[in-house]
């Protein structure tokens, strides 16, 4: 279902919207098509914070299946909560609360409970780590918290998941959705300035302004600047900083990092779209497809159709191109 | 014995923390250094003797000690896990990092070899057999699985599992073939746990060997980050156990390096103490300090088995060293400066009553009462210092009258030899830096009648202080 879309992603990364949003069964659709293709897969996880009581209060058995051959990066702690036969490979050091990050091979099938690191400088070491045992491809269980959208800068590909526990309203679902995936379907940005490391950047006729605030860069914008760069987390008030200038920003791009550094709603994202010449990132990702789950975890599904056709209508109005499925075909 | 922050003013700490380690084993030993007691002065010589080895080592055969660091660096601290070997089942990342540990012994126990170095307390070897137990289809491969030759249930459960797998992917599985999944994974879980139990009863036997391996590596490494160090900053194994005690052209290199941040250069400091007081007088600003800081960094390094900086050191086995300045722990403790001082003084002289031979470095004692009885009481321990014949002292002061108590009186120069004339006219720039070009910082032998230089006002003046304080001063 998944295998013809992911072609050259060497590390996809699943991100669900909520819990039950169906991301295990398409990571483990995903598993189970690259496996029967002949490909070593590595896994692992983005770790969350309060991710250990989550295991306490939610005893439900690990759910991810992966044949023998594949190389997992786990805290060690979770290592007795799956099945597989395991060979050690390595023991990373990294530390999670449920003890040190370690690579298993998996010697049969089974299944496994994935914990990885919550670092983006140690997630990369994992992601890293895992090619060197041998992996022809990285599956990264993501999440998206409240602090950020979690792995476009170690993965080059993403499928995003939202479920009916999301939202009641399936008609706010699909808009929330359609944002997400609207971030991550972001242009990327070729033009000057794109080496600057101050907070906020300035191109103007060819000239890149660097500087710590927006403020400081007032006399450039007046004078009409093509792009101003962000470094760094770019939050709702980034965006009225932006919208305090008025009118000045008609012929200028917005270019962030990228699509994990956009902490804003959607309201301040339409805004800036209006007031600016568009917003683009620095590093982008491909965003492969959009699944929906219309079962919730709280009781209030949705018809399964209405949810999967509202959802490719609010991708649509927002210019996303991504495929639309249903997690029960999955 | 000095204090944690006493350590780190004299510049101890600098020196550790610029010793390379490279395994955990060796960053223990350098982060609480040993103070060799006079009855371990064996030891220590052998720790100086594994130094020298390591230093021609290190000149002669760069690339082989090299190639040994390499080895080195990978090395975890697993003593936890080989103290459970007896008592508990260690798990299988534990057992991957003990077959880790072996792997690495089979590497560094011939690479150690080919440098040459005859190195006491150090034996590294590699342990075949407990290696082949923890890994006896001689893979010798880094990773670690519990192998089926360990079980015939084990390998027998596995196959079984094998079949199992097969089948459900072949029929896409069904619930009974899910129940026998299940019931076979928790079955390999238990055999694996007894398989590990049993191995882990056997690998007690070689846990004694196993730490004294961990044991040598940290010494090992320990010795040839000392040795790079004093090959880095020329720096020279002092003999410990000579009749006198002499440093000579000693430096400080944290302080040298911070003079160095400023353009500016350590001047090496000599000296050569007799028991009984030495006294250094000087001027303001000269440098007493950093002699005192210096004699006391280097003399500690020589009783902690390090090489000192200096060109040449030579003292006798030290049972202590104490250091009296501002920078004491309990300097915050309550009493006033000069009380804090005076408890500190006397748990001192209580502590070193009735050892052998000790080191005692006083900095501007009693600074903070009046010149008068100030004066009086460094002459009293002047006194005092040469009537006990177990102490090496030096009292850095500029009080009048304690020189000529001296058995040894050191004096810095300071401005005094300094050009008059360019003086005068560099004062109007007022800095402190120019100040110092003009300081003369070396330490001279010189007669105990010599009273201290008087050059406060003149200090006061090249400092730029105001005219308006100056021109009061009433013996201008």
């Amino acid at each position: 279902m998944f295998y013809e879309l992911i072609g050259g992603v060497k590390t996809l990364s699943v991100i669900g919207m909520c819990k039950n949003a169906g991301k295990t069964t398409v990571l483990n659709s995903l598993i189970s098509e690259c496996e029967s293709m002949g490909e070593v897969l590595g896994l692992t996880s983005i770790g969350r914070d309060g991710e250990r009581s989550d295991l306490v209060t939610n005893t439900k058995k690990p759910e991810i299946f992966v044949r023998e051959g594949a190389v997992i990066a786990t805290a060690e702690g979770l290592l007795r909560e799956g099945d597989i036969s395991r060979e050690v490979l390595e023991a990373t050091g990294l530390p999670t609360p449920m003890g040190e990050i370690v690579i298993v091979r998996a010697r049969s099938a089974g299944y496994v409970q994935l914990g990885g690191a919550s670092i983006t400088e140690h997630q990369k070491l994992l992601r890293d780590e895992l090619f060197s045992f041998g992996c022809d491809r990285v599956l990264i269980d993501g999440a998206i918290s409240r602090k950020s959208l979690g792995t476009p800068t170690l993965a080059d590909g993403v499928i995003l998941s939202s479920g009916a526990s999301y939202d009641p309203d399936v008609a706010v679902n699909a808009e929330d959705t359609a944002f997400i995936a609207r971030l991550f379907s972001l242009p990327v940005y070729g033009g000057e300035g794109a080496g600057s490391r101050s907070r906020v950047a300035a191109v103007s006729e060819g000239e890149v302004h660097e500087a710590e605030s927006v403020n400081e860069l007032l006399p450039v914008i007046k004078g009409g600047a093509q792009a101003l760069i962000f470094r760094g987390a770019f939050t709702d008030s980034t965006a009225k900083e932006l919208l305090n200038t008025g009118k000045l920003l008609k012929d200028t791009l917005i270019v962030a990092e990228d699509a994990s550094r956009l902490l804003l709603r959607g309201a301040g994202f339409e805004k800036l779209m209006r007031f600016t010449k568009g917003f683009e990132v620095l590093k982008g990702t491909r965003l492969i497809a959009v699944t929906v789950n219309p079962f919730s975890a709280y009781g209030s599904h949705y018809s399964g159709a209405e949810f999967k056709d509202r959802v490719a209508d609010a991708l649509e109005r927002a210019g996303v191109r991504a495929p639309v499925m249903d997690v029960k075909n999955a | 014995m000095l204090d944690t922050k006493q350590l780190s003013e004299i510049g101890f700490r600098w020196v550790t923390d610029n010793t390379e380690l490279l395994t955990p084993y060796g960053q223990e030993l350098a982060r609480r250094p040993h103070f060799y007691k006079a009855e371990e002065a064996d030891a220590l010589r052998t720790e100086q003797d594994n130094m020298r080895e390591l230093m021609r080592a290190v000149l002669a055969n760069g690339d082989e000690v090299n190639a040994l660091m390499r080895l080195l660096m990978p090395v975890k601290d697993i003593r936890r896990s080989i103290s459970a070997l007896a008592e508990r089942t260690l798990t299988e990342v534990e057992l991957f990092e003990v077959k880790r540990f072996l792997l690495q012994l089979e590497l560094m126990a011939p690479q150690l070899k080919k440098l040459g170095t005859k190195l006491g307390g150090v034996s590294i070897t590699a342990m075949p057999k407990a290696l082949d137990l923890i890994d006896p289809d001689g893979t010798r491969s880094p990773s670690f699985y519990v192998s089926d030759r360990l079980s015939k249930r084990l390998s027998a459960i596995r196959a079984e599992r094998r079949k199992v797998d097969e089948e459900m992917r072949r029929s896409g599985g069904s619930e009974e073939l899910s129940i026998v999944r299940t019931r076979l994974a928790a079955e390999e879980e238990e055999e694996n746990a007894r398989v590990r139990t049993e191995l882990c009863e056997k690998l007690a036997a070689y846990r004694e060997e196993l730490l004294e391996n961990a044991a040598s590596i940290g010494r090992l490494d320990f010795a040839l980050g000392k040795a790079r160090l004093a090959i880095k900053y020329g720096a020279v194994i002092p003999e410990v156990g000579a009749r006198t005690l002499a440093f000579e052209g000693m430096t400080n290199p944290r302080i040298a390096e911070a003079l160095a941040d400023k353009g500016r250069r350590f001047v090496p400091v000599s000296l050569e103490l007799t028991r009984g007081a030495v006294v250094i007088t000087g001027a303001n600003m000269g440098g007493k300090s950093v002699a005192i800081k210096t004699l006391a960094l280097n003399a500690m390094l020589a009783m902690c088995g390090f090489a000192v900086f200096a060109e040449r050191a030579e003292l006798p086995v030290l049972d202590d060293i104490f250091l009296l300045s501002e920078d004491r722990e309990d300097a915050m403790s309550g009493l006033s400066s000069f009380g804090g001082e005076m408890k500190a003084f006397d748990g001192m002289l209580r502590a070193t009553e009735d050892k052998n031979t000790v080191l005692v470095l006083l900095d501007e004692f009693a600074r903070g009462t009046n010149p008068h009885e100030g004066a009086a009481l460094v002459r009293a321990a002047a006194r005092l210092f040469n009537a006990r014949s177990n102490a090496y002292s030096v009292i850095a002061t500029h009080f009048d009258g304690v020189a000529k108590l001296a058995r040894r009186h050191y004096q810095v120069a300071g401005l005094r030899n300094a050009d008059q004339e360019s003086l005068k006219a560099q004062m109007k720039s007022g800095s402190a830096d120019a100040l110092a070009r003009f300081m003369d910082y070396g330490l001279y032998p010189v007669s105990p009648d010599e009273e201290p230089p008087r050059d406060a006002v003149t200090i006061i003046r090249a400092l730029g202080v105001s005219d308006e304080f100056t021109k009061l001063i009433d013996i201008l």
